[in-house]
């Protein structure tokens, strides 16, 4: 028995973990990599993401959508009211997951020089893509938070944890290298849930476009307007009827596995949604009467307005676009019109483009004060609950006019998540004014 | 002296010497104690006196009377030839000298306090004796335990004689007694002596368990102490304490019993998991459950459940059958727990099952059936004054005078939702065994409706206990125990799926079904019937908890003991929400399976070494342990069914979601234990256990944790010895240290989880490496006090504590731009200090009428005295508790309100900082869910045949954030409200305590923020428990088959003392969590349940 006894307890301390790899066995042939790639965009699957919150916000802290009196979730009347605490969970969801992302992202990026069985291009190649996920997540922060930490190196210890905060020209910076580097080695790809060369250059015009440096914004836009081999349908509902259509560039992939519950928080209880949100008077009164995007937006049930762009109430299965063509026409024609000397027939030919699909007369206006309203205008109705609102009223300092909540430039920012106030000690993490 | 006749010459010169110093003695006894119980013997033959000898010349047993007592022997030097071995307790002179010289040559006669022993020429053969006594009779009975199970050799003597006999095997005796004989004694171990008259010739005799009994066993780890020698904190209950009550669990048979055990029943779902505290909480990560063992395997507990029940989890601890228990020990200090090591600090509830005993096999049959109600509802707005408000709210006219007037549809939607719902539970148990085989078996079917409709619990069990003696030398034995468990569960208060927030919150305007019908879902919420009644969340536990022993006496002193026991748990839950709800029509019908298998096998092996030499006894134990852990599960989530009668997956379209996981852990430990022992009189014990465990980084793979304590009975010293108030006086002092290890396992290496991207697989990485990672250690102090007055009529037991908790296993916030949220490190302290006292009194103690008290009363100072850096813990569950350092875990922290402003309406919060604004950081500590106190009294009182037991328990001085007035006095939404909002303010000037109802919504968001408007006192005291019973007399049942029959009526939950305003004061909407404490959201209240029952035995 004392044979027994010793032969068996050795064994009961020796167990391995079933549901995890150990860091040794986790990285070691490309095909690993690929797979930790996939992990750094799994993040952007989160409901804190892209999968219900991240958008939704852009939408209610502007005008397009609303938080109903009815509707119970706090953290979604605080941004709806612009009046958002430090300590709202949501937005906390949203300051961490893309900081996952990162941290996923730079994890990877560490691992690959050590892969042996992978060659030069391959090595640029994935790291290409790391990069391109890593510097939407910077850009993502930044357009909510100001200025945020910049992260490069991957987290494998509890040292050297507190970051100051970044200037925003720095995260800039950062994004633009990331993109670049990403720019030169993705290769052309017809893939469209993971990066792609025309993904990286789209994105990087976009970028280009919020800091103002319209020349690149419309040299990078004019390349996968005319090489990207997108196409707009001509039906605007056909853009989300199915994943991957032909004008969508780059959108995050939800299977039923990985459920994304946008339709979920928009759609009413008589259909079974949650109606945390729902479409603004105001943004159903901004739509002509003949404008296709209207019912290609939203629909009724009774006199309840909801939002229908994602609608896989059941699955959560509909992938969530981040980058189409539509957005490259309006970036270029924004840049184009906020150069020293605008070409306006070029500005009118962008416009008219994203208005003709929409079954709108072309726009004859001249005036470039006026096609910049029209441009802000027809992106909001363009991207209406696709999480672009929010963004492009603060960057053009339109917010403060525009949304009755907003009084203060302070309210243009989000708070730094009350957490990471508490817990990164750099004397550079600082809230933002306000707040 | 010469007068007698036949005097041998005595010794004169030792005589006169014992002559005396006996006068003295006796003389400084009177004086300087002056009992006035030496004063009432005046007769000498009446004096009692205790005599233990063993194999002694009849001059040694004369020495030690004599110094017992005022007796003065004379007798010839060479006569006292014989050895005696007697044991006897408050045995007259007459009975030890009877017996002592019992078939020797030698007879006594005793004047005064002299005592002459001579020699019988012709010597009288005993037998001859008694029945030359010419009036003898014969008097037969039969001797029962007072659950009216035979008593087994008692025995049964003639009061002044030395006659006497052992009861039979069905606890029959015979005896012959003198005519003059008046009254019987009858003696057991473990039961008070009793004195019965001697009336007829038929004397069936009923024992009192003596429960003060020093000599009683208690229970500890790893082996058994007499009480009266414990040197350690252990608190002992025994099931005839809590037998009767109707509650399915063990922890709920805790609830109140003993000192420094806090049981809060967390909620009222039938067959769910409460929160069992043993000195406060240590830890703040880690699980603050104590370890639970049963018949010394430690067995799996908690929440298994996948699918989630918010709060209401299910507990792994109610497939213990509570009726199959024998006792319970819970072990509280350092030494008692230390040789449970790296689990220790949570202390131990060590539960033994009944066993069989060499008797006549006994039958019991005990049933009991009951009804259960709500025993509080809230006061919520009726039709027309929902109608009112609303009106008020959106100040237009929503609902016209003439609708208000009209009203034809006003639900009480309390009403539909609670229910008086049945209790019942049957079980047979059999009981006996031979002198070298002894069994216990027993079968038990339970069966609770809850009174939230949806809900209810029913369990079989069985158990049997079988004990062999193989040889002299070996005894083999096997607990087997299999229960099977059906819980039906609703969803609880996280989800907008739960029939009771649902049904709370829905306005009366609302009814419950259309006219067609279907059920009505124009509320704002899910109809709560719908949701009860359309959706299936069954879980089924299937539990198997067994062990075989091998018991070796290898050489006389030194024992063998190896036990190996199985914890098998298998969880399966069945999950089905029909398209008739609205959460089910949302996915098409929306299905779950989930299964987990738990499996736990343990090997103890121990070496057992007892003995006593003169004065000194010596008990050390050796033993060598281990565990292995495996847990297996999957689970399966499906949509869009094919019928809403087809419940299982196989009918699901689409498989939305399927996984499965499993985890390994082991456990090697050895562990010691040296008892030494003087005289009964100087205790010191030493305890040490090392655990190696695979949950533990590669730097701290094993822990030692050691213990010592050592007591003083001041009781046995001499100047206490011969007094008669104080019975026991024992001072104990404990120190040392103990762990917890609950941490999940390979927390301490670098991992990657894994996932899916677009239908790829995916890995990312999920746990920072930390290889230093260890067990959370409690250093504990324990200071203790045992009194005893009045032969034990009342014991007191105190105890002061001081449990330093280092090395928290926290999960350090980070901050989250790192890409994690936490780590899990050894950092924070935590202290826990306390005093608990417990007292027993026997009030009464007549021959028909009997009342004893129980009480207890304890309190827990917790403090967190450091935490990572300083950093709060923040801002947890929907009561904003915090973990702060200087203060206790889980103190409520969030926006003081100051009440309403008459001028406007609104809630005018503190500004703490006085910067002019309310922001985050005027949040401030406004209320504690800690106790004060907790406390049980208990009550047992019996008039002959009938029994009545009165039960308090309660909690003094704890704080509760009432969450659901947040929504039911939130005065905005589509939510039904309390009454209270009919005080709102409504025009300036008004001076009330409840808002303004407006549609602005940042002043409505304002005026519900999470504040100290809704922190409650949460102090309460139950009538936990009336029983009052009735015993059928045994002469009653001679002519029936029945050997013993009670009848009783049992009340649980009976009286309800709070300021509380909630459903109940005994929340907590999350369940068993060390930080979210005394929240309430919507949480099931407890029932209050009135059963009838009987105990008969065949």
């Amino acid at each position: 028995m004392v044979i027994l006894c010793t032969a068996l307890s050795c064994d009961v301390l020796d167990v391995e973990p079933q549901n995890s790899i150990s860091a040794e066995e986790a990285f070691k042939t490309k095909e690993d990599i690929d797979k930790g790639i996939l992990g750094a965009y799994a993040s952007f699957q989160s409901l804190s993401y892209y999968g219900r919150t991240f958008g939704l916000f852009s939408d209610l802290a502007a005008d397009n959508l609303s938080h109903p009196l009815a509707a119970t979730a706090s953290s979604y009347a605080e941004v709806n009211n612009n009046n958002i605490l430090p300590e709202n969970g949501s937005v906390d969801g949203i300051w961490s997951l893309a900081y996952d992302g990162i941290n996923v992202a730079n994890n990877v990026i560490d691992k690959v020089p050590t892969i042996a069985d992978m060659t030069e291009q391959e090595r640029n190649e994935a790291l290409a893509e790391l990069y391109f996920i890593r510097a939407l997540n910077h850009f993502n922060l930044l357009n909510y938070f100001g200025g945020v930490p910049i992260k490069v190196v991957p987290t494998v210890g509890v040292t050297n944890l507190d970051a100051p905060r970044n200037s925003v020209e720095e995260v800039y910076s950062q994004i633009i290298n990331d993109l670049n580097f990403a720019v030169e080695f993705l290769p052309v790809s017809g893939v469209k849930i993971r990066a792609s060369n025309a993904a990286a250059k789209g994105l990087l015009a976009k970028v280009y476009l919020y800091k103002q440096d319209y020349a690149l914004a419309i040299e990078l836009a004019s390349d996968v307007i005319t090489n990207g081999g997108y196409t707009l349908p001509p039906n605007y509902s056909d853009v989300f009827a199915d994943d991957e259509s032909s004008e969508s560039i780059f959108e995050i992939a939800f299977t039923q596995l990985e459920r994304n519950r946008i339709a979920e928080y928009n759609f009413p209880q008589s259909l079974n949604g949650r109606r945390e949100v729902e479409p603004s008077q105001d943004l159903l009164d901004a739509y002509g009467a003949d404008d296709e995007r209207f019912d290609g937006s939203i629909a009724f049930e009774g006199d309840k307005a909801y939002a229908i762009k994602y609608d896989d109430l059941s699955l959560g299965a509909d992938n969530y676009i981040i980058l189409r063509l539509a957005d490259l026409y309006l970036i270029r024609a924004e840049a184009e019109a906020s150069l020293a000397a605008p070409n306006v027939v070029s500005v009118q030919f962008d416009i008219n483009q994203i208005r003709g699909r929409a079954g709108l007369q072309p726009t004859m206006e001249s005036s470039i004060p006026q096609l910049i309203r029209i441009i802000e205008d027809e992106r909001r109705l363009e991207f209406a609950f696709e999480g672009q609102r929010w963004f492009d009223l603060v960057r053009t300092d339109r917010a403060i006019v525009l949304l009755p909540n907003v009084n203060s430039p302070n309210q243009t920012l989000f708070p730094i998540p009350l957490d990471e106030i508490q817990t990164n000690n750099s004397p550079g993490m600082v809230q933002n004014p306000g707040y | 002296m010469n007068k007698y006749e036949n005097l041998y010459v005595f010794k004169s010169v030792k005589s006169l010497r014992y002559y005396l110093v006996n006068i003295m003695r006796i003389f400084l006894l009177l004086i300087t104690i002056g009992l006035s119980s030496a004063f009432a013997n005046t007769s000498n033959a009446q004096t009692k006196i205790d005599i233990n000898v063993n194999n002694v010349t009849l001059e040694e047993l004369f020495k030690d009377i004599q110094s017992k007592s005022e007796f003065i022997f004379f007798y010839k030097d060479n006569v006292l030839k014989y050895n005696v071995s007697l044991n006897l307790k408050n045995a007259t002179l007459s009975t030890i000298l009877d017996t002592a010289l019992e078939g020797t040559n030698l007879t006594y006669k005793v004047d005064e306090r002299q005592v002459v022993i001579k020699e019988n020429i012709n010597p009288k053969v005993p037998a001859d004796k008694s029945k030359s006594t010419p009036q003898n009779k014969i008097i037969t009975g039969k001797v029962v335990d007072d659950t009216g199970m035979a008593l087994v050799g008692a025995t049964v003597m003639v009061k002044g004689a030395n006659t006497g006999v052992i009861t039979d095997f069905e606890g029959n005796y015979k005896l012959s007694v003198p005519g003059d004989a008046t009254t019987l004694i009858i003696s057991y171990l473990g039961f008070l002596p009793q004195e019965v008259e001697i009336t007829g010739t038929s004397i069936d005799v009923q024992m009192v368990t003596d429960n003060a009994a020093l000599d009683e066993i208690i229970v500890i780890g790893y082996g058994t102490e007499k009480k009266a020698l414990l040197s350690d904190a252990v608190t002992s209950i025994k099931s005839n304490q809590v037998k009767d009550l109707p509650v399915s669990s063990v922890d709920g048979i805790l609830q109140g019993q003993a000192a420094g055990v806090q049981v809060q029943q967390n909620s009222g779902t039938p067959g769910g998991e409460m929160s069992v505290r043993i000195r406060g909480l240590s830890s703040i990560s880690g699980s603050n459950q104590p370890l639970y063992i049963i018949d010394g395997i430690p067995v799996t507990t908690g929440d298994f459940a996948q699918i989630g029940y918010s709060g209401q989890g299910s507990s792994a601890l109610s497939d213990l059958n509570p009726s199959d228990i024998e006792s319970i020990s819970i072990l509280k200090d350092a030494s008692a727990t230390a040789i449970y090591g790296a689990r220790g600090s949570n202390g131990i509830v060590l539960i033994t099952t009944k066993r069989g005993k060499q008797q006549k096999s006994v039958v019991s049959v005990n049933v009991y059936s009951g009804m259960q109600r709500a025993w509080n509802k809230l006061d919520m707005l009726n039709a027309r004054e929902w109608m009112d408000y609303r009106n008020d709210l959106t100040n237009s006219t929503v609902f016209t005078e003439e609708q208000m007037n009209n009203i034809t549809i006003d639900t009480n939607w309390q009403d539909v939702i609670f229910r008086t719902a049945p209790i019942s539970s049957y079980e047979v148990s059999a009981r006996g065994g031979s002198e070298k085989t002894q069994f216990f078996a027993s079968g038990t079917f339970f069966k609770q409706e809850g009174i939230l409709i949806g809900t209810d619990y029913e369990r079989m069990s069985t158990r049997l206990n079988l004990d062999h003696q193989l040889s002299d030398k070996v005894k083999i034995g096997a607990s087997i125990g299999l229960t099977y468990a059906k819980t039906n569960r609703v969803e609880g208060d996280q989800t907008l799926q739960g029939p009771l927030p649902n049904g709370i919150s829905t306005p009366a305007i609302f009814p419950v079904f259309n006219e067609d019908g279907s059920y009505n879902q124009d509320g704002p919420y899910s109809n709560a019937v719908s949701i009860a009644n359309e959706t299936i969340n069954e879980n089924f536990s299937y539990r198997t908890n067994s062990n075989v022993y091998l018991e070796w006496d290898i050489i006389e002193d030194l024992s063998f003991t190896s036990k190996w026991g199985v914890d098998f748990l298998n969880f399966r839950e069945h999950a089905y929400e029909s398209t008739k709800t609205v959460q089910g029509a949302k996915f098409n019908g929306l299905g779950f399976e989930t299964y987990s298998n738990i499996s736990n096998i343990v090997s103890n092996n121990l070496l057992n070494y007892k003995k006593k030499f003169n004065k000194h006894k010596i008990d050390a134990l050796v033993g060598y342990t281990f565990e292995k852990y495996q847990f297996r599960s999957s689970f399966i989530r499906g949509q869009d069914f094919a019928d809403d009668d087809l419940e299982y997956i196989n009918s699901a379209a689409t498989i939305v979601s399927a996984s499965a996981s499993a985890s390994d852990e082991g456990i090697r430990s050895y562990l010691g234990r040296l008892n030494y022992n003087f005289d009964d009189k100087y205790i010191a014990s030493i305890t040490g256990r090392f655990d190696t465990s695979s949950k533990f980084g590669s730097n701290n793979q094993t822990g030692f944790f050691p213990a010592a304590s050592v007591a003083w009975r001041v009781s046995e010293e001499n100047f206490l010895k011969n007094q008669k108030t104080i019975s026991d006086l024992k001072v104990r002092v404990s120190y040392g240290i103990t762990g917890n290890d609950d941490i999940s396992p390979f927390l301490f290496s670098e991992l990657y989880g894994n996932g899916s991207y677009g239908g790829q697989p995916a890995i990312f990485p999920s746990n920072i490496p930390n290889p230093d990672l260890k067990w959370e250690s409690t250093t504990q102090l324990n200071i203790g006090l045992n009194v005893g007055l009045f032969n034990d009529r009342i014991t007191l037991t105190a105890d002061y504590y001081n449990k330093q908790t280092n090395d928290l296993l926290l999960r350090r916030p980070l901050p989250s731009s790192s890409g994690f949220s936490s780590i899990t490190e050894n950092v924070g302290k935590v202290e826990n200090k306390g005093i608990e006292i417990s007292l027993e009194t026997q009030n009464f103690i007549g021959d028909n009428f009997t009342w004893n008290t129980q009480f207890n009363i304890s309190g827990n100072r917790n403090e967190v005295l450091e935490l990572y850096n300083g950093q709060p813990i923040d801002d947890i569950g929907r009561g904003g508790n915090r973990i702060m350092e200087g203060q206790p875990i889980g103190i409520f922290y969030s926006y003081e309100s100051l009440g309403v402003d008459p001028s406007t309406g609104d809630i005018v919060y503190a500004d703490t900082n006085f910067d002019g604004q309310i922001t985050s950081a005027d949040r401030t500590i406004v209320g504690n869910p800690h106790p004060d106190f907790i406390f049980g009294l208990t009550n047992n009182f019996t008039y002959k045949g009938i029994d009545l037991t009165v039960f308090l328990q309660g909690s003094y001085g704890n704080d509760v954030f009432n969450g659901s007035r947040l929504f039911l006095e939130s005065l905005q939404g589509g939510d039904n409200q309390l009454t209270a909002v009919t005080r709102r303010w409504q025009q300036p000037g008004d001076i009330t305590d409840i808002p303004r109802a407006t549609t602005d919504p940042i002043a409505s968001a304002q005026n519900k923020r999470v504040s100290s408007r809704f922190i409650e006192d949460g102090s309460y005291m139950r009538v936990k428990n009336v029983t009052l019973g009735y015993t059928i007399g045994n002469n009653t049942l001679e002519k029936t088959m029945f050997s013993s029959v009670r009848v009783y009526v049992s009340a649980q939950n009976l009286l309800t003392f709070t300021k509380y305003t909630g459903l109940d004061p005994e929340v907590n909407y999350r369940g068993d969590d060390n930080s979210v404490i005394g929240t309430d959201f919507f949480t099931y209240p407890q029932a209050q349940t009135i059963t009838l029952g009987a105990n008969l035995k065949f």
